[in-house]
């Protein structure tokens, strides 16, 4: 069903009519308003006459903006002097608001008068692409695409459409005409990469959306096509990669279900877009659809208005917190997700935010609230879970987290962080046996996973429970992981392992490995802990510490904004 | 009837034999359903309850189901119906007030089939107050399936609110056993299969739910005026699986499967061994977001691998607004493909199957796609209408979005749109036929369920049609039996049963097997005819029937009569070895 947005709302006025749901719907003629059903008289030419649609549906400013707007047309064309650039700029206000059949008439007069004008032959192909009219968009654009060849945006429009009604060559054809005019024009290469993908040319695929992928790597759609494509080579991993790669942006975004889809610049559209300038649906359009093609500056100015216009409503604020935290106003971002949680306190995707941006600045307790908050608001909401895990951990309530997991891990058994998560904070609670037990679980569940032979190797090598150490098993469990793992994590395992088996020697040379990746990484507190470990190596004593309490495993993942559109009705 | 190689005969009618006639030539695609309902004493209108506010399942229901709650033979029809909503909602508050004498409640309508086929012979009963059915729920779907194995088919009626199950008593009456069996979900439901996943020869049962949506937390929803909300303003909730113990009980496996470790908001359901590996599996159209393609791992689990099999997306990477959807094997390579309706904008979807399940979005390139995107669809079928061996499509349009256009017109229920017909020519693609296919598919309704079954007996599939706050139709198929057929019931070795999951090959000299299976499922929020029909086109020579049962025994017979209905037992015919290189696909 269509993605929509939403608000909270008191019943609709117009149910007070009882058989009330829409226009003339209450059982007698709807009382005409000015702005009703008033037919302009086609000019001469013959394009069909523009009528001024009934409005009451619509915002009272919309209905003003459209109402001034078609009078004024009717009195051009009364004194004779109407334009082509009046019928295609009413076109361009019906089409802003949806208003098809009206924006079509609009055009086609438009056109009619300045038929060398490629804006207004232009509009009408994007309108009835618009509206699902392919038949009529694709010779549409054609002729537009006579008088503007080189318009980017529009040959790639027709590219789709054609390759929509499977008219690969010609499709091919204009992608490949539009690449000539602008190299990085991602929809166009997407395309290419499309059409190969349908003739099972998957070499030629993997070229082109790769090509695509690099230069648009947030368009993570790109990523699905890229996958099928090399798993027609045969090449599963790499298929496998870029859908877990398409996982990770979707978790990036948050709660969102919609991914970014790579876009074209089309100023005319944008254009088209602005003259809709009345009411808040109008505004938020706006934003929306800005925000989904990238341009963050102008969501963030948009919502902005929205804001304006309605600050009590907690969806406005949503979407302002999203534009101004992707644009790098965490501050400004901060004080809109604390408005919309006073407004909706149980808003999931603020709260998550919100916490996300408090562990960022080290308010650790107040984050844990906002987790809290968003897990009851969105029971399945996987990301709530694992931070708000984390942030116990951290804070030091284990058993939490280890709960915390647990309930995660119910709902979602194959949830690796989670799996992970409750391995790490079973170790931190003491409860090394049941950490052991679980991990040996989590290796047969994931076997291809080397996080998990990695933490018990630990485990095995360094836990101060006698029960629980098995030198023998820990060397051959990082003998494993570091033929595919080589960090200063891994050095430093390798240095538990072998002061466990007594060859301190060998784990000082290793601890030195990792001291020397931890300097690197400018990691202080980290080396001065290793350093610490490494006199205890050279006075042979093994360690009987798996994870320190400010082990990286524990530190919260660095903060990234968004880097797509999130489904903001959250 | 002759009951080839079974031992029993089908309480069918043997009607609409075409045998001792001539090869006949494709059937002319005019006028192929025809609208019976006021005819036959089909008398249901769906009420939604709308009353202005836009609440959101006011535009998702209903289903319908066609089933022999009787076993006499024909089909019955059961209607599901929807309620007023609201806190204090009267009757008189309704937008479109119900004009129907006594509790809005589903309908069970028996079918009183004559011998002769066609509209004549048909004439149904509304037997709901016999039946003891009294199901006042917001409803939304229906499923059949015969849970206790005494051979009369049973009903799980899937709703906004707490679901019910009804078991047939075998004397026309059922009662409701939701609690006893423990198959209630409170949560929204809206279609459901029956399916033996364990293959222990006890229906399971799968309901996918939707989204966590109440009357109490409506909102308000605009797309450039205000609508009806979509499902992304909603948080989904997880799908669940009960499995059936065998002893009237049935336990929640939702957790012990993994069914629940992935879920969206969940429309449409098919059941289908797609990877051919013997186990059934699952596979769920969910609302803009992914798919979910669970595929049955023999031990009680199941797997997704929607991502990348390439069935949860569409070509462009794009979770589409899936509603209704079905399985069948459109190509004739001997495997099961996918085909999902959508939402206007968007292309209905086909995803082919390679034989090892792996898909191929070809929306565009079977034809299929580009027709759809004015409209937005909700229950289909790959169905042959015309017999000629090739499964063509139907979709049921109804938008659920107002569509401006009719806005303008001021018409009261802007919502309403065709239904389309299209054609498998037989080499890939598919022609829309919808403008040729007369009054009974160009009616303008908002559809919804669509239901499959051969109404009259006669050897060509018929078509139930619901609307969202309109009435239900009939259509019967008026150019099917023109060609030849064959229809099998396949029933259970000891228990009389419908063997839903049976996959059956007619082998023929003229071509390759023709390979269809036994459902009540697919579709949107329905269940169809469970027995299996081919169309054989001109050629009635057909060497031998094979059935892949769902214990994954083989078995085929050689005396099949055509144009007849026939029942095949489990057990009756000759064992074949199961081949383990795909061959008998091929």
């Amino acid at each position: 069903m269509t993605p929509t947005r939403v608000r909270p709302a008191p019943r609709l006025a117009i149910a007070a009519c009882g058989a009330a749901l829409l226009v003339g719907a209450c059982g007698e003629t709807p009382t005409p308003t000015p702005a009703d059903a008033v037919e302009t008289p086609a000019p001469p030419q013959g394009p069909p006459p523009v009528p001024l649609p009934q409005l009451r549906s619509f915002d009272a400013d919309v209905q003003q903006q459209l109402g001034d707007a078609h009078a004024s047309l009717q009195a051009s064309i009364e004194a004779g002097t109407v334009t082509a650039d009046e019928y295609g700029r009413l076109g361009m206000q019906f089409a802003g608001y949806g208003l098809v059949g009206e924006a079509e008439a609009a055009y086609l007069n438009a056109r009619a008068l300045a038929p060398a004008e490629f804006r207004w032959a232009y509009y009408l192909g994007v309108l009835y692409d618009t509206a699902s009219r392919p038949e009529e968009a694709i010779p549409a654009l054609e002729r537009a695409l006579q008088l503007g060849p080189d318009y980017v945006a529009g040959v790639a429009r027709l590219g789709d459409l054609l390759a929509g009604q499977d008219r690969v060559e010609e499709a091919t054809q204009r992608y490949r005409h539009a690449l000539t005019l602008d190299p990085t024009c991602v929809p166009c290469l997407v395309g290419l990469g499309q059409m190969a993908l349908l003739g099972r040319d998957y070499a030629t695929a993997v070229t082109h959306l790769e090509r695509a992928l690099a230069l648009a790597p947030g368009a993570a759609t790109t990523r699905y096509p890229l996958a099928l494509a090399y798993r027609g080579l045969g090449e599963d991993d790499k298929a496998q990669e870029q859908l877990d790669a398409r996982a990770e942006a979707t978790l990036n975004i948050g709660l969102g279900r919609q991914i970014d889809r790579p876009g074209v610049f089309d100023p005319l559209v944008l254009e088209m877009e602005a003259t809709a300038v009345t009411g808040n649906v109008a505004i938020e359009a706006r934003g929306v659809t800005a925000a989904r093609e990238g341009r963050w500056d102008q969501a963030t100015a948009e919502f902005k208005k929205l804001v304006a216009a309605d600050p009590e409503n907690a969806v406005s604020r949503n979407l302002l917190a999203l534009a101004l935290l992707t644009t790098g106003d965490r501050q400004g971002a901060r004080q809109q997700y604390e408005e919309t949680i006073r407004l909706e306190p149980s808003h999931p995707r603020a709260n998550l935010q919100l916490g996300l941006l408090l562990v960022d600045s080290g308010d650790e307790q107040e984050a844990i609230a906002r987790f809290r908050a968003a897990v009851q608001g969105d029971p399945g909401a996987n990301m709530a879970y694992l931070n708000l895990a984390g942030a116990l951990l951290r804070n030091g309530d284990a058993a939490e987290a280890v709960e915390v997991y647990g309930a995660l891990l119910d709902r979602d058994p194959s949830n690796a962080p989670a799996r992970l998560g409750r391995a790490f904070a079973l170790i931190r609670a003491g409860r090394h046996v049941e950490a052991k037990a679980k991990l040996e679980e989590d290796i047969l569940a994931r076997p291809t996973e080397m996080a998990f032979p990695h933490a018990l190797a630990r485990l095995l090598a360094a836990s101060p429970d006698p029960t629980v150490r098995d030198g023998t098993r820990a060397a051959a469990l990082i003998r494993d992981v570091s033929e595919t793992l080589q960090n200063g994590e891994v050095a430093e395992t390798t240095a538990m392992v072998l002061a466990e088996a007594g060859a301190f020697d060998a784990a000082v040379r290793y601890q030195n490995i990792a001291i020397r990746m931890a300097e690197e990484a400018g990691m202080t507190a980290l080396t001065a802990d290793l350093r610490r470990t490494l006199a205890q190596y050279g006075a042979g004593q093994p360690s009987r510490v798996p994870f320190r309490p400010n082990d990286p495993v524990f530190l919260p993942a660095p903060f990234r904004p968004a880097t797509a559109f999130d489904d903001v009705t959250q | 009837m002759a009951a080839v190689g079974c031992g029993s005969t089908s309480n069918a009618p043997s009607v609409g034999s075409g045998a001792g006639t001539p090869p006949r030539d494709a059937p002319s695609p005019s006028e192929p359903l025809i609208d019976v309902t006021a005819s036959v004493g089909l008398d249901f209108q769906h009420v939604n309850g709308m009353s202005g506010e836009f609440y959101f399942n006011e535009m998702v229901g209903a289903g319908a189901a066609l089933l022999d709650y009787d076993n006499d033979g024909d089909l019955d029809v059961y209607f599901v119906q929807g309620h007023l909503l609201g806190p204090d909602i009267e009757p008189g508050d309704a937008s479109f007030e119900p004009g129907l004498q006594g509790p809005l409640t589903d309908r069970l309508f028996r079918n009183d089939l004559a011998p002769g086929g066609g509209e004549s012979s048909l004439r149904f009963t509304d037997v709901t107050t016999e039946s003891g059915i009294d199901a006042r729920g917001y409803g939304m779907g229906v499923a059949t399936g015969d849970i206790d194995n005494d051979g009369w088919v049973d009903l799980y009626v899937t709703n906004f609110g707490s679901n019910q199950m009804w078991r047939n008593n075998g004397d026309g009456s059922f009662a409701d056993v939701t609690a006893a069996t423990g198959t209630d979900d409170p949560r929204w439901s809206v279609s459901a299969a029956f399916l033996d996943y364990d293959r222990d020869g006890w229906l399971d049962l799968f309901v996918g739910n939707y989204v966590n949506y109440s009357i109490e937390n409506n909102v308000e929803c605009f797309h450039n005026t205000r609508t009806y909300c979509g499902p992304d303003g909603f948080v989904p909730v997880p799908d669940r699986l009960f499995r059936n113990r065998g002893d009237g009980t049935f336990e929640d496996a939702t957790a012990v499967s993994q069914i629940g470790t992935g879920y969206g908001p969940a429309l449409g359901v098919v059941t289908a061994d797609f990877d051919g590996n013997g186990w059934i599996d699952i596979y769920v159209a969910n609302d803009l977001a992914e798919n979910r393609s669970w595929m049955n791992q023999g031990d009680g689990t199941f797997v997704n691998t929607a991502l990348f099999n390439g069935s949860a997306l569409n070509a462009a990477g794009e979770a589409e607004a899936g509603m209704g959807v079905d399985a069948g094997d459109f190509d004739g390579d001997g495997d099961d493909d996918i085909f999902i309706t959508h939402i206007v904008t968007q292309t209905n979807t086909v995803y082919v199957n390679d034989g090892a399940a792996l898909f191929e979005d070809q929306s565009v390139r079977t034809g299929l796609g580009p027709p759809s995107l004015p409209f937005t669809g909700f229950g289909t079928a790959w169905f042959d209408y015309d017999n000629d061996s090739w499964l063509d499509v139907m979709v049921v349009n109804g938008a659920v979005d107002l569509l401006p256009q009719l806005v303008q017109q001021r018409d009261p229920y802007p919502l309403h749109q065709t239904n389309q017909l299209f054609h498998n020519l037989g080499n890939g693609r598919f022609e829309d036929v919808s403008a040729r296919a007369g009054a009974a598919v160009e009616v303008s309704e908002v559809s919804r369920g669509a239901a499959f079954g051969d109404v009259d007996n006669d050897g060509d599939v018929d078509v139930v049609v619901t609307n969202n706050n309109g009435p239900g139709r009939l259509l019967l198929n008026a150019v099917g039996n023109q060609n030849h057929w064959i229809g099998l019931r396949m029933v259970g070795a000891s228990v009389p049963r419908d063997m839903v999951g049976t996959r059956v090959a007619v082998m023929r000299a003229s071509g390759p097997p023709l390979w269809r299976r036994a459902r009540a499922d697919g579709s949107y929020a329905s269940a169809n005819d469970p027995r299996v029909l081919v169309g054989l086109g001109a050629d009635p020579e057909v060497t031998a029937v094979r059935a892949v049962w769902p214990d994954g025994q083989v078995e085929e017979w050689t005396d099949v009569a055509v144009d007849q209905w026939t029942v095949l037992r489990q057990g009756t015919g000759v064992a074949v070895a199961a081949p383990t290189d795909g061959s008998l696909d091929r």
